[in-house]
């Protein structure tokens, strides 16, 4: 039977969905491996402790979640490393390929025909950054056709609208669903996406955001990325922030930058495709920088002040901010797969 | 001395004597055959007539075996073909770079690298070699590549499986979760917007 699988190979998690029955099926794995010298040793501890590897030559590479518990129980002999950076496969880790490759290939597996097909989403065109995504959407493209998958691609933006499908009201009253602004804040990029009617119009990327967001912070408090990104997690309140605490009052102060910066590249992006939306638009938000309490309240704050080009309805968070991105990959999926039968 | 240099940018074959000239390039013939094969050669001719091969530099053969035999090519002699080769070194990095600037069908970097190599390697090794290394510099720095998207994602396709061939496969383990969501009405209702 023909599969339709949605794929979001984000910066921190590797994530897929599929429909199964009336349910959908998230998988989520921390885009993360470790690499040790392959040793009886070694693998003795690997296979006490249940952790499973990839075995290349003479190396053993541990992936996923397993690879922090590796790194805590060897700290200093082994490094934890990322094979994607900044929205894109990580040009500095010689082992992205290998490793990538892997992680797509025992959570989706082979197709099981030639209907079968997987949608992944990329970032849109960064404003910052001079580095586009046509190799990086190449390369994860040829990792699935490999195993006989069907591809689509979409923009990051994009898949939140398909996913958190945003209302226009139209002057005359009647609603235009698929309509609005994204707002998608992972750990390398912020993307956002102007939608109307189901119509990518236009989308933009950014690269400040949560690793920019932690690495700003420990720079300015000289405290570790580790805890940095630890209290942003379980302690960030921007309906009650600490002031006497130097770390909140720099996320506080760091997220109002990151906020103002996004959405104004995102203003004259607006303004130079000449777009004339009269109503107001929805903005949407997803990701996991979009996840410490008061987050709406805080972005709605820092955007009314902004001089926008368009006016805005209201600021919704996802009820599901970490799944968005990859049901909206799942849902493209699903269309696009019915194209092929 | 027999100078002569293939004007065209392609391939071509002086049939009878068995010279092969890659694009642009330059050879002495008196090195290579000796002057009396290269003297009834009628393809030779007929290319020279037709404007496809230049004779850059053609000695008397006397003068030539008395070249060869005093040893008398002098510096004065040499600073002028190399003065020669350079101008026509100069023109072809020129003609090179216009041809970037409007790329002809089917003519992508790669070809011009390879037409610039196959020059080099023909030319002698003096000081014109410098100029030529300069111009191909300036093609590393300014070279936009445009490659078909397919083409790209088949090459990493290929080249993942090969990464891939030795190595031993093991699970990875999973954070799972089920979120009931009946997709179907989304789904209609985009297949109705985006007809």
């Amino acid at each position: 039977m023909s599969r339709a699988i949605g794929v979001d190979v984000g910066t921190f998690f590797f994530q897929t969905a599929e429909k199964k029955q009336e349910e959908i099926e998230i998988k989520t794995v921390r885009n993360a491996f470790v690499e040790l010298e392959a040793s009886e040793d070694i693998e003795q501890v690997l296979k006490q402790n249940k952790w499973q590897y990839v075995r290349d030559e003479k190396r053993f590479y541990v992936i996923g979640e397993d690879s922090m518990r590796v790194a805590r129980m060897f700290p200093g002999k082994v490094e934890l490393r990322r094979p994607m950076q900044d929205g894109v496969l990580n040009k500095g880790e010689k082992k992205k390929m290998l490793v990538m490759a892997q992680m797509i290939e025992s959570s989706i597996g082979k197709a099981p025909d030639d209907k079968s097909l997987v949608c992944f989403c990329v970032s849109s065109k960064a404003v910052d950054n001079e580095v586009d995504n046509v190799f990086h959407r190449a390369r994860l493209e040829g990792m699935i056709k490999r195993l006989g998958w069907k591809t689509k691609v979409i923009e990051e933006g994009y898949a939140i609208i398909l996913n958190e499908r945003p209302i226009m009201i139209e002057p005359d009253g009647t609603e235009s669903p698929y309509s609005g602004i994204s707002c998608s804040l992972g750990a390398g990029k912020a993307n956002c996406v102007l939608a109307y009617k189901g119509l990518s119009i236009l989308g933009i990327s950014a690269t400040r955001c949560g690793d920019w967001l932690d690495k700003k912070v420990s720079d300015q408090t000289d405290k570790p990325i580790s805890q940095v990104t630890n209290i942003k997690e379980t302690k960030l309140d921007f309906n009650n922030i600490d002031y006497d605490d130097d770390i909140i009052f720099a996320l506080d102060a760091y997220y109002t930058n990151m906020i103002e910066y996004v959405f104004k590249n995102f203003a004259v992006k607006f303004a130079e495709v000449k777009s004339e939306f009269e109503t107001p638009l929805d903005i949407v938000l997803a990701g996991g920088t979009s996840m410490p309490k008061g987050f709406r309240e805080k972005i709605e704050k820092v955007i009314r002040n902004l001089d926008l080009p368009f006016k805005i309805k209201d600021v919704i968070q996802s009820k599901d901010p970490r799944n968005s991105v990859v049901r909206g990959c799942l849902i493209q999926a699903i269309i696009s797969q019915k194209r092929l039968l | 001395m027999f100078f002569i240099i293939n004007k065209t940018r392609k391939k071509i074959v002086v049939k009878d004597i068995g010279i092969k000239l890659g694009p642009r390039q330059a050879v002495d013939l008196d090195k290579i055959l000796g002057r009396e094969r290269t003297e009834r050669s009628k393809d030779l001719i007929r290319e020279i007539r037709d404007g496809i091969i230049e004779i850059k530099r053609k000695d008397e053969i006397e003068k030539f075996k008395l070249k060869e035999e005093k040893n008398f090519f002098s510096d004065h002699n040499k600073e002028k073909i190399i003065k020669e080769i350079r101008q026509e070194v100069k023109q072809m990095g020129k003609d090179i770079l216009k041809g970037i600037s409007s790329p002809k069908e089917n003519l992508n970097i790669e070809d011009i690298k390879k037409v610039m190599k196959e020059v080099i390697t023909s030319m002698p090794q003096s000081s014109n070699t410098v100029i030529m290394k300069e111009v191909e510099r300036q093609l590393e720095r300014d070279e936009k590549v445009e490659i078909d998207p397919k083409l790209l994602s088949s090459i990493h396709e290929r080249a993942v499986n090969e990464l891939v061939k030795e190595t031993e496969m093991g699970a990875i383990s999973y954070t799972e979760e089920k979120v009931k969501e009946p997709l179907e009405e989304k789904v209609e209702e985009l297949e109705k917007l985006l007809d």
